[in-house]
This record gives C-alpha cells, sequence and structure tokens, in this order.
C-alpha cells in the first residue's frame, strides 16, 4: 500500500514541476534486444522511454506483444533511470520492472521478472544490450534534441493515472499476479494498427533477396519429434542408442513476412563437454513459416552420455542469430530394449521369477506334507488298527518314491481295499499279517525296492 | 552332568557290528556289543540299555526270538528297538511276530546309512527321553 502511495506522489511530484512538457528517448536500434530465458530474444525497438514513464510496446516473436502502459500497470521513470511498476505481455503476464534501472550512458541493467516471462536481462554477451537515448534528468532534452532520434513531447504530463487505477497498481510484494488480462486493457490492443507496429521495426537489410522495407526476421524451434519421448524424467528427454535416427522437429518463422527467404538450417550434436560430433546442414526456402521433420543418424561410435541437439540458422540481412536446441540421451540397448530398461525390466523379471518359484515350491511342499500325511484310523477298533496304520504308512512311503504307482500295486493286493486317490486303507478283507507280506512282497517284486517300516507310537488313550 | 546313555548293538557281522559302536561313541553313546542273540538277551537284561539295535538273522538265536525274550522281561516290555536286517518282511509269521511285539523300526540294511540309523537313534532317545 506504501507502494501505491508512493506512485501516486510520484506522479503528484511530476505533474506539479513539469506541466508543460516530458521528453521521451527512444532504443537506440543496434541495442534492442533483452533475453528471456523463457521467451528468448524480445525486441524493445519501439519502447519510448520518459522522464516519468515508459511506453510503446516490445515484441516477442514467441509471446508477442508486451505493453508498458497498461490500463491497471505501466513502467514507471522516476527521472533518474530508476524503474518501477508493471509492463503487461499480451503472451507473458505482467511482467515486474522494479529492479531495473537506465544508466547515465542509456544502457537499461538489472532483470525484469514475470511468472511467464522468467527472468528478463539486459546485459549479455549476444545481442543482449537494451540501449535507450533517453537520458535522466536535465540532460535528457538536450540529449534528445541533439541525437534527433527522440521525440519531443510538447505540452505533455507523465502518462496520467486515475487515483482509481493507482489503487489496484500490482505491489511487488503482493500475491502472484493474474494471469489474465485485466478489464479493458492489455489484450484488447490489435496485433497491428498504425500505433502498434505488428511486426518489429528492423535495419535496412542487407540480403538482396528480401524487401527493403520489410526485412527477414526469423526465428527457429526444434524439438523431439518422436513418440519415444521418456516423459517420466523431467522435462522431454529423448533417448537413443548409437545408430539409430534422432528426429528433430523444426518449425521455422519468418517475423519480417512477404518475401521468400533462402535460410541455411544448421544442425549438430554437441557432447557433454562441448564437442561437436556431428553436423549436417540443408537450405530451406521459407516465405513466411516451414515446419518439418529433420532425421539425424547418430553415428554407431557414439559413446553413452547425454547430448544436445542445437539446430541453428543463417540467413541473409540476419541481425541476431536464431539457435534452439534439446538435450537427449545416448543409450546402448540390449535385445531391444535401453540398458537401463533391461536391467530394469531383467531385475524386475527375475525378482517375479524368484518369488514365482518360491511360491510354487511352498505350495508344492504343502500340498505335497498333505498328500502323505500319516492318516488317522482312530476310528478302527485296535486289534486292526495297528495294522491299518502299519499298510497306510508303508503305501504313503512306496508312494513318496515312486509315485502314484504305489497306490497301483496296493490296490491289487488281495485283501486290500484302500481309497485309489488317498491312499487311505478302507478294508482288509483277509488275515492282515497276510496282507501286509503280500504288500512287501508286491512291491518288491513290481518295483525292486525293500520296505521298511515304522510303527507309530501307541497314544495311551487307545 | 547327563550320564552316557547305553546302546545295545546285537549284531553277528563284525564288521559292521563295530562300525555302528564306533558311530555312537562319536555321538557320545555308550556303545554295547553283542554277536548273538542269546548274547543280546543277557546283556540287556543285566544292562539295560536305553536302545536296542537287532539283527535278525544271527547264530544261536535269532534276533526275533531274542525280541520275545526281551519283552517277556519287565524292563524290556518297554525298551525301545530298532530292527535292522537284510530280510524283507514278505512272510506273514514274521509280521505277526513285528506287531505284536512292537520294534520302532523295521530298517533294511541296504536302504539306509549308518548315519541316518544312528539319527533315528538319536531321535527316538530325545522323544522317549530316556
Amino acid at each position: 500500500m506504501q507502494k501505491k502511495k508512493l506512485l501516486f506522489t510520484r506522479f503528484f511530484f511530476f505533474g506539479l514541476f513539469f506541466p508543460f512538457f516530458s521528453v521521451a528517448g527512444t532504443i537506440v536500434s543496434p541495442h534492442k534486444y533483452a533475453w528471456s530465458d523463457n521467451a528468448g530474444y524480445i525486441n524493445f525497438e519501439n519502447v519510448i522511454v520518459g522522464d516519468g514513464a515508459l511506453s510503446g510496446y516490445a515484441w516477442s516473436a514467441n509471446k508477442g506483444f508486451i505493453k508498458f502502459n497498461p490500463a491497471q500497470g505501466g513502467v514507471f521513470n522516476d527521472g533518474t533511470g530508476n524503474l518501477s511498476g508493471f509492463a503487461w505481455g499480451e503472451g507473458l503476464g505482467w511482467i515486474d520492472f522494479n529492479n531495473v534501472n537506465i544508466g547515465g550512458n542509456g544502457k537499461f541493467s538489472g532483470t525484469a521478472t514475470g511468472s511467464l516471462v522468467g527472468t528478463l536481462t539486459f546485459g549479455c554477451p549476444n545481442y543482449c544490450d537494451v540501449e535507450t537515448d533517453w537520458r535522466p534528468s536535465a540532460n535528457a532534452v538536450l540529449s534528445a534534441v541533439s541525437q534527433n532520434a527522440g521525440a519531443v513531447l510538447l505540452p505533455a504530463a507523465p502518462r496520467p493515472i486515475e487515483p482509481e487505477s493507482a489503487d489496484i497498481v500490482p505491489e511487488a510484494e503482493s500475491a502472484p499476479l493474474p494471469q489474465a488480462s485485466p478489464t479493458g486493457a492489455p489484450l484488447d490492443i490489435p496485433p497491428s494498427g498504425e500505433e502498434e507496429p505488428a511486426t518489429p521495426v528492423s535495419e535496412p537489410p542487407n540480403s538482396v533477396t528480401v524487401s527493403t522495407e520489410n526485412p527477414p526476421l526469423f526465428d527457429v524451434i526444434s524439438e523431439p519429434a518422436s513418440t519415444r519421448v521418456d516423459t517420466s524424467s523431467a522435462g522431454l528427454t529423448m533417448r537413443v542408442a548409437p545408430g539409430e535416427i534422432l528426429p528433430i522437429s523444426v518449425k521455422l518463422a519468418n517475423f519480417g513476412g512477404g518475401k521468400r527467404v533462402d535460410v541455411l538450417v544448421k544442425y549438430s550434436i554437441i557432447n557433454s563437454a562441448g564437442d561437436e560430433i556431428y553436423s549436417t546442414n540443408e537450405t530451406v526456402a521459407v516465405e513466411t513459416t516451414a515446419n518439418f521433420v529433420k532425421t539425424i543418424q547418430i553415428p554407431f561410435s557414439t559413446p553413452p552420455g547425454n547430448y544436445i541437439a542445437k539446430t541453428s540458422i543463417i540467413y541473409g540481412g540476419q541481425e541476431v542469430p536464431a539457435t534452439t536446441q534439446f538435450p537427449f540421451i545416448v543409450e546402448q540397448k540390449i535385445l531391444g530394449l535401453f540398458r537401463s530398461e533391461f536391467f530394469l525390466y531383467g531385475g524386475i523379471t527375475l525378482l517375479v521369477s524368484i518369488f514365482a518359484g518360491l511360491f510354487g515350491y511352498a505350495l508344492v511342499k504343502r500340498r505335497r506334507q498333505s498328500r502323505f500325511a500319516p492318516i488317522d484310523y482312530s476310528d478302527v477298533p485296535k486289534e486292526d488298527r495297528i495294522f491299518y496304520e502299519l499298510i497306510s504308512d508303508t503305501v504313503m512311503s512306496m508312494r513318496q518314491k515312486v509315485g502314484d504307482d504305489a497306490l497301483d500295486i496296493a490296490s491289487g493286493i488281495d485283501g486290500l481295499v484302500i481309497d485309489e486317490k488317498t491312499g487311505r486303507v478302507l478294508k482288509l478283507t483277509r488275515f492282515p499279517s497276510k496282507v501286509v507280506a503280500d504288500l512287501v512282497s508286491g512291491y518288491e517284486k513290481s518295483l525292486g525296492k525293500k520296505v521298511s517300516f515304522s510303527f507309530r507310537k501307541e497314544k495311551s488313550d487307545s | 552332568m547327563t550320564t552316557q546313555k547305553t546302546i545295545l548293538v546285537v549284531e553277528d557281522e563284525k564288521d559292521l557290528r563295530e562300525a555302528v559302536a564306533d558311530i555312537l561313541r562319536l555321538k557320545k553313546f555308550t556303545p554295547i556289543e553283542a554277536k548273538n542273540g542269546r548274547e543280546g538277551v543277557e546283556l540287556a537284561i543285566s544292562k539295560h540299555p536305553s536302545l536296542i539295535l537287532l539283527d535278525l538273522i544271527m547264530p544261536e538265536m535269532d534276533g526275533m526270538t531274542a525280541l520275545k525274550k526281551i519283552r517277556e522281561n519287565a524292563w524290556g516290555a518297554t525298551v525301545p528297538v530298532i530292527i535292522l536286517t537284510n530280510l524283507s518282511a514278505t512272510n506273514e509269521h514274521l509280521v505277526e511276530d513285528m506287531v505284536t511285539h512292537k520294534p520302532m523300526h523295521y530298517l533294511i540294511k541296504s536302504d539306509w546309512k549308518l548315519h541316518d540309523v544312528v539319527t533315528k537313534i538319536e531321535k527316538i532317545l530325545e522323544t522317549e527321553n530316556v
């Protein structure tokens, strides 16, 4: 809230002491690009720097216009180059300029930030150095006039902001700013018009193949073009094996418009050490946009590791480099599976097999135990019970050794009636000792095996 | 301090008898050796071993006769007996005698290793707590 008051006071102050004129500066043509880590290059060419506020538009090839004096925001200048407030990008939402300054030499410094734009940097090595011909304080008027590059607006107070509007200027410390467009504001701005050019104006081109009024300005985007994208990892990381095809989806967009331009597209594979291990290029004719899939065969000798597929374009009249890249992984395959997958699935298969084996063993053991468990004959009269038990245990013992043949042999013994599935002795119709002797003889003759016995311990209650 | 348990080995084959006795000594038992059924009965009645390992076919007195005499003794009625023989129980009278005099096991020599026989002895004595 204190900041809102400060903003209001700031404009009251400017209105009081500079009621008749204001000096505006423009962006110095070669120094017009800032860099957003989310949106790429942003062209500030059509931004006007005033003593009290910034106006006009910046342009992102990817995200569209960024308005500096939207209805419910605005980027303000305290007159000494310290900026504050928020710009509105139609594809980038609110952008906080509180940490941006314009130095005495007209160079922008610091970073603007936003949830969609990420960090907007004004000073970096490659074509990223926004500079204005506006100068702080009293020098501003002279500077603007002498360079004949600015515009003097007479009379014009700093951009007026109604108190109601000032009250809802978002605070930097407040909750995240709305991503939707405020009512009646920036998103209602037409993409083209006299005051809002559809495309950024650049210097006359050097190439003879393009119009001097509307020079080519290309953007290139490349990304993995295969369905074999590993979405389980953070981001999209493609994996290919040496010798396999790496498909790259390429999108070329000519924002300069109009003329057909030959663009040299270069594809490079760069390893984690930064060395280019493979490159190829091709020429593509583009009038407005071109979308195609380029396939690159990864050399068979490529060692496993992390790589970058880099795509860059070169064309006549090019002022800024256009490069895009995405990471991918080269991994050996074993039996048609990537090495990591092979060991993962192999490990899972092995564990499942071990578990199934143990389960099966336990099942068989349990079944075997129940199958060969001694049968209870407590319902048989005591004088016969020992024979029933002796015969039953002998049959079970032989069944463990030779299988169900033991049942077949036993069922063929004269005077012995057994259950042919369980081996339970059902009835003895002859003298029991004779049945036992015949059973032993039967096993010896049929199986060639002698028979040992064990007598059950006699129960005390029987 | 536990007393060493005594095992009576009644076996006419000297080599086998001594081999069994050696293993029993290794297992901390005290073996008593008898070379026929008659000696076996005498030693059983006089020494009251914890268990008797008894062959069936022997000179002077066969094993089953010896078992009958031992069972007739008050002490011998319940002493654990393991028959270790090459004679198959294919004779109904032999079966009848077995059922009557109740040895704990009737083991065919050719099917059993001596160590397994001694293991059975150990299990019986653990169970019987003799």
